[in-house]
Order: structure tokens, then sequence, then C-alpha cells
């Protein structure tokens, strides 16, 4: 096996021996062939490792629940009782305290934002990559991936919108206000969630006057009919 | 500290699951019984069987608590808004398993960091390479090689650093453990190509 590849993926080639690799890579199929048979090993493991413990808890956990069936039905009258005791605790909470923006904000993105959709054919453009990861929650890993994208491709708004709400979860609201802004000026999308997003961002930074900027983008998102519209309009904050 | 399982709130819970926790099995039983609900309702939602969103389920648990323990989860989204949304995933990841039977390659664990290393015009390519290779039994060839070199190669597959598996494997630095790698693998691949000839 070539010993080139530990260091291509232990990152200790320079970059003229690496752009050399990659080239070599493109061209040379034994080359390619062992690149493939390294990652593949590391991914076997990993897979077949996870897998074993799946099944062994999986195992461990069915029969959790059925030692746990005739508890259940017992313990039922005492889940309503706490449920109905929430359900005052939290129309209490709300009485008292009103929605704000900002707390409705943050609840969206902590709710709606853990995910994006992936497509449903399996795909593996780098694209589809950043979304994955983002998914699994490798959320510095999916930056990687979209900050690559957009050096290649500064005006792909999918990307953008992508590279927005990762900056958004990762807490960098800079950048994700920056990413949104950008969005947001595109007049040639169907739908552009930008200037949304933007608020969203700004509500959770809490600079001095984002709350405000936030107000003025969400109101221009329900006059003007943007993304985001029916999500503004539920919030009811007076 | 004994606890009581209905008493948890997310953050005791996600608490309880990291790393070094006394309570830590007890409390990944407590999150898997928590939401076991969603086994009948995603059933019915993604007309699957039961069988297979009890695994998907279980599948999600897991996934769950390595992203705590590896710090990933955070605190802001409620627990049971983050276990729905990778259910979700996991189902809708069946569905496209069992319609179009096609295994991809970032099947089971998501997809290596390493492979996004390589350029895009060229990972395609690799990415095909490595789908022709059969997952399952190059697993169990790892296992038949020596007990350095399975090792070796679990604890590189898990991220762990060359230099703490040297430290750990007894190797004396960091580049031996980077060629006695090469040689493992090499190892491998002659065991997987006998396998498959036979």
């Amino acid at each position: 096996m070539d010993n080139r590849i530990e260091a291509y993926f232990g990152k200790t080639l320079t970059g003229e021996e690496r752009a050399q690799f990659e080239k070599e890579m493109r061209k040379n199929p034994v080359l390619a062939d062992e690149v493939a048979f390294y990652l593949a090993t590391r991914k076997a493991q990993a897979d077949g490792a996870r897998q074993e413990t799946l099944e062994a808890r999986h195992a461990e956990w069915q029969q959790l629940l059925e030692e746990e069936a005739p508890r259940t039905r017992s313990l039922w009258w005492a889940a309503a009782a706490a449920v109905a005791a929430l359900a005052v605790g939290l129309a209490w909470y709300l009485n008292s305290s009103g929605p704000s923006y900002e707390r409705l904000a943050h609840a969206y993105v902590s709710t709606e934002l853990q995910t994006v959709g992936v497509r449903m054919d399996g795909t593996a453009d780098s694209l589809q990559l950043a979304a994955r990861l983002f998914n699994d929650g490798s959320l510095e890993e999916a930056r990687r991936v979209t900050d690559g994208l957009l050096a290649n491709d500064p005006d792909n708004a999918e990307t953008k919108k992508l590279a927005g709400i990762v900056s958004l979860r990762l807490k960098d609201y800079d950048k994700a206000i920056e990413h949104f802004q950008q969005l947001g000026i595109r007049e040639d999308l169907f739908s552009n969630p930008g200037k949304f997003y933007e608020a969203l961002a700004r509500l959770e930074r809490k600079v001095p006057g984002d709350k405000e900027k936030a107000e003025e983008l969400l109101k221009e998102v329900v006059e003007k009919g943007l993304e985001g519209k029916e999500v503004v309009e539920k919030w009811d904050v007076k | 500290m004994a606890f009581h399982p209905l008493k948890l709130s997310d953050n005791d819970l996600v608490k309880a699951i990291r790393p070094g926790s006394p309570d830590k099995r007890r409390a990944e039983n407590t999150l898997y019984k928590q939401f076991a609900y969603l086994i009948k309702e995603g059933a019915w939602k993604h007309k699957l069987t039961p069988d297979e969103t009890s695994i998907a389920y279980s599948d999600t648990i897991l996934s769950v608590i390595e992203s705590i323990e590896k710090g990933r989860y955070e605190a802001s989204a409620a627990l049971k808004t983050y276990v729905y949304q990778i259910f979700n995933n996991k189902c809708v990841d069946l569905i496209r398993r069992n319609s179009t039977n096609k295994a991809v390659v970032h099947r089971g664990t998501s997809l290596d960091e390493y492979v996004y290393e390589i350029p895009d015009d060229t990972r395609g390519v690799i990415e095909k390479l490595m789908q022709s290779y059969d997952y399952g039994l190059l697993y169990q060839r790892i296992k038949q090689l020596g007990d350095k070199c399975r090792e070796m190669i679990r604890l590189w597959s898990e991220g762990t650093s060359d230099q703490l598996i040297a430290g750990e494997l007894g190797y004396q630095s960091a580049d031996v453990v980077k060629t006695s790698r090469l040689r493992c693998i090499d190892r491998l691949r002659a065991l997987y190509g006998q396998s498959k000839v036979k």
C-alpha cells in the first residue's frame, strides 16, 4: 500500500505533494483502489462495531420494555395527573411572562433548525454530505464542507442557506447574519428565508440594536409575504 | 447518588449519560424508555413494521447517546425534539433503503471525515470503489487479524490519535503506528482477497 496514503489523510504532505497525489489518484486506478480499500477498512470497522453495539443494546432494551409492560398500566393514572399538572404550570408560565420574539426565536432555532432536509435518492454530493453531517450533529465538519463549497460557488443559494444555519447552530451569529443578509438581498429566488433567518440570528445574538432590526425584518417578512410569514403570524407578539 | 428515572430533567439525564457518570447505564435505559412510544407512532406514520421501527428507535437512542458522549448534543434543543427528529430521519432512511434496496456507501455510521478530504471530482470514483467491497465480510476479516492489528484498526476507526494509539499499544512513535497500520491493511487486503477468490 502506498505510504503517502497515511500522510495524505494525516495532512502531512506539502501542498505540492498533495496536488501530485490527488492528480495520481485521478489517473492511477491502482492508487485509487488502495485509497478506497484504506477508507473501506475504516468504515467497515466503524459500521461493524456499531452494528454489534446496536444489536446488543436493542436486545437489552427489548427485555426492559417487556419487564416494564405490567407496571406501565398502573402508572397511567399517575402519568395523566402529571401531564395535567404540567399543563397548568405551563399555562401559568406563559401567562405570567408572555411570549417575546427572543423566546419564540430561540424556541424555533432549538426545534425547527436541528435538522435540514436531505434528498431521498441517496446521492452523495457535497451539499448533501454537509446536510447529513449537520443532521448528525457534526457541525464543525458541516461548516468545513459548506465553506469549501462557497469558496468554489459563492452564489449558490442552497449552500448559503445551509452555511447560515450551520453558523447559527454553532452560535457564530456574526457569520450567520452575514450569510443570511447575502441570501436575503437576492431577488432571483422563488423562496427566500434570508430575512426571516437573519431576524432569528439577531434575536439570538442580542447585541444592542439587534432586537429592533429583527422586528423590522419580521415586519418586512409578513408584509412582503416572504418565507417565514406563517411562523411570524402564529407568534402573535403584541 | 441514586435517582428516580421519572424525576429526571433533560439536563440531569444528559449529565448522567456523559462519560464517567456512575449512573450512565441506568440513565441510558431511562432515555430509551422515555420516548419508546415513538415505536408505535413511527410504524403508523411511516407505514413500517413495528420490528423495523423498533430497531430504528434503538438506533436513534444509540445515536443520541453517542452525540451526548461526543458533546454534540446542545442543551438548547429539547431532548424530545432531538430524539424525534433523529428517529424521523432513521425511518426515512429505512424507507429509502426498502424502496431502492441500494447499499449506499454512507450506510451505518455517517460518512467518514476522511472521505471529504478527497476533492469533489475524485470522491465519486473513490466512493464507487468503496461500494465494491463487502463491508460485512471485511469486518469479519478484520476480526481474524492478530490482536494488535485489530486493536489498532478499532482505535483508528474511533478517531483516536496515532500518538495515543502508540501509547496504548506500545509502539515507539506515531510514525511507527502509521507504518504498522498500512502493513495491517495490506494483510487484511490479502485475507479479504483470498476469501473473495474461494
